[in-house]
């Protein structure tokens, strides 16, 4: 699919949605990148609405250069996803270059991605292998991809790195909401593109909090667990919900049956306070397993026509021995 | 129903079966062609990562009957199988293993019972060639269990070697581990299923791709099966009977507590807790309802569309 040579223009999406370095400095040093791509380029500034200082920014950006500089302004704060969807649905270039709005992955590491992109790559994304940012940063960083690794059944090393490569048709089959752009590369796998790994030292001057508010962990946390959910489950909800409850139903089951022999042997069962955790648990188990259910039943129904694989190519002669139906799918 | 001769597709879904495809391939097309009836062989490459496309290419000039539909990574057998449904165009759909433990000699007699007026024909492989104890015996008990469960008259529903009438497929969307209950989600729609018994070889090439740690998912599977088998017009009955005992259990706990009197508190406490599981089935089973209601009617999107900032 993508054994065709590179498309010509690239386009840069830069969203403004939480921390920002000055975006005049980060433009000077993103422009010498992609002139030496040789390619005609934009760069699209996506600010939300809660940043008037970049937005002055990208806005000068814009008047000293309007050929290739467009700003996007947001009405209302945005994720990052959101900026980036509605940056892509703009952006002209076959290739989309994602880069953060403050120093991260060195910028050189652009020219890496592109080529990987030529070298049969349909996503690439900077692996920041040689952080400059400290070593508590970094136990962040590494807890947080092996969870998701773990998560995802995945295996890479840096999934929520911001500088990504990635060909057009590649972005138009990937959803793009809520927190899921931390993802992006094992979304793209999961249907089936080739997603690269590229290792790019960080750049000197990145600077990242290095401990964020406890709501945000808990946000991460929340993410993986959506993202546990969703690559293992979205189709088959009774496989995770029926486990648990079959969990805890056999608990209270056990408990139960202990009581009950214990009463044979002449315990008294009113007395017992255990009986209650006994049937709560039982009761746990049956309401998971009809969570389970009632996904299945809602999967059944709603997503009919949902088809979740991917065709790369047909093969056939030229005259197929049975020409295609007219009658569309019921 | 139709005519009889009608147009027939073959439907071979193969992951690393480098060794199984063309002679497969060479069996299948020499009981076809003679039939003289059109025909296509749909192969599905399910992202295999040996020599199965290089091969199946090679053979598709000499081979015009051949598709090979590609796939982009290995997305599993069920949506393999929903994607040669997808591409099939013949008007009886046929599927079999890529592997070469079914026999193609059997197709015609498969094409025969579809003509006699069934819709869905299902292989039973009599003489099985597997191992006793890891393949023949969980799937013997795995056969019992599903036909108690959703009442399908099939001895071998592990079986791939089936045939199919084409309206029957047009109406599944197959996904998680449907592929090996096709010939059940089929029953709701009316669809007469027969049975005949066919060939079974042992494996020759290449590895088996089944083990014994499916049984806990066909056993969660078959439950979804069932349910939306035999009760896809009223999930709240489906629930009800779940909850049913639980309303038995939380009645007879409540008597209990009466009986005790002063000393009942657990008892009453037990008798709460089971009543409150029996509602929130009920609950579900309601909740259910307002699922297919809701899938009924075509649901007109209201996304609410802004467009945001920037010029365009």
């Amino acid at each position: 699919m993508t054994a065709a040579a590179l498309p010509s223009a690239i386009s840069v999406l830069v969203p403004i949605v939480e921390r920002h370095d000055d975006l005049r400095e980060l433009h000077r040093s993103l422009v010498p990148e992609l002139l030496k791509l040789e390619r005609p380029y934009e760069v699209i500034y996506l600010v939300s609405a809660e940043f008037d200082a970049a937005f002055e920014q990208a806005r000068q950006l814009h008047d000293a250069d309007a050929a290739h500089v467009r700003v996007l302004r947001f009405a209302r704060p945005v994720s990052e996803a959101a900026a980036l969807a509605s940056g892509f649905e703009r952006a002209q270039g076959e290739v989309v270059l994602t880069v953060p709005a403050y120093f991260d992955a060195d910028l050189k590491g652009i020219g890496l991605l592109y080529a990987a992109l030529g070298d049969g790559a349909d996503f690439a994304f900077a692996s920041r292998t040689e952080r400059s940012d400290g070593w508590l940063k970094q136990i962040q960083a590494r807890g947080f991809n092996r969870l998701s690794a773990w998560a995802t059944g995945t295996s890479f090393r840096d999934v929520a790195s911001g500088t990504r490569a990635v060909h057009r048709e590649v972005l138009v089959e990937l959803p793009l909401y809520g927190d899921f752009h931390r993802f992006l590369p094992v979304l793209a796998e999961r249907v089936g593109f080739r997603v690269r790994e590229i290792p790019v030292p960080q750049d000197a001057r990145a600077a990242a909090p290095l401990v964020y508010r406890p709501r945000t962990y808990l946000y991460r946390l929340l993410d993986l667990l959506s993202m546990f959910f969703l690559s293992h489950f979205t189709r088959r909800p009774l496989r995770l919900f029926g486990a648990l409850g079959a969990v805890f139903g056999a608990l209270g089951a056990a408990i139960l049956l202990v009581v009950g022999v214990e009463r044979l042997f002449g315990a008294p069962l009113a007395g017992r306070p255990i009986l209650v955790l006994g049937t709560l648990l039982v009761g746990l188990g049956v309401q998971s397993l009809t969570i389970g259910l009632l996904g299945e039943l809602m999967l059944f129904f709603q997503a009919r026509d949902v088809r979740d694989y991917r065709i790369a190519e047909i093969i056939e002669c030229a005259e197929p021995p049975l020409p295609p139906r007219s009658s569309a799918r019921a | 129903m139709q005519s009889a001769a009608g147009s027939l597709s073959v439907v071979v879904c193969v992951y690393n079966e480098e060794d199984n495809v063309l002679p497969l391939l060479e069996r299948a097309l020499a009981v076809l062609r003679p039939l003289g009836r059109p025909f296509e062989i749909v192969f599905v490459d399910d992202g295999s990562r040996d020599q199965t496309r290089a091969r199946l290419e090679a053979a598709a000039a000499a081979a015009p009957e051949l598709v090979l539909v590609k796939l982009r990574r290995n997305f599993g057998q069920t949506l393999a199988l929903q994607a040669g449904f997808d591409r099939a165009r013949g008007d009886v759909i046929l599927t079999m293993d890529g592997d070469l433990q079914n026999d193609p000699a059997d197709i015609p007699r498969l094409l025969e019972r579809i003509e006699d007026g069934a819709d869905v024909v299902s292989g039973w492989r009599v003489n099985r060639q597997d191992a006793m104890v890891l393949r023949k015996l969980p799937s013997w008990v795995a056969n019992r269990v599903i036909q108690a469960a959703t009442r399908v008259p099939i001895h071998d529903q592990g079986c791939s070697l089936k045939a199919y009438r084409r309206d029957v497929i047009e109406r599944l969307s197959l996904y998680s581990d449907m592929h090996r209950f096709v010939a059940v989600l089929t029953m709701p729609t009316g669809a007469r299923i027969d049975e005949i018994p066919v060939h079974h070889h042992a494996r020759i090439h290449g590895e088996s791709k089944y083990g014994l740690s499916r049984v806990f998912k066909v056993m969660v599977d078959l439950l979804t099966i069932q349910m939306l088998t035999r009760f896809r017009e009223s999930p709240s009955r489906w629930f009800a009977l779940l909850g049913a005992p639980f309303l038995i259990g939380s009645l007879s706990a409540a008597l209990w507590a009466l009986w005790l009197g002063a000393a009942g508190t657990v008892a009453s406490v037990v008798s709460v807790e089971l009543g409150l599981v029996f509602v929130s089935c009920l609950f579900a089973g309601i909740f259910g309802e307002g699922v297919i209601e809701s899938s009924r009617r075509p649901v007109q999107p209201r996304l609410g569309v802004r467009e945001l900032g920037g010029p365009r």
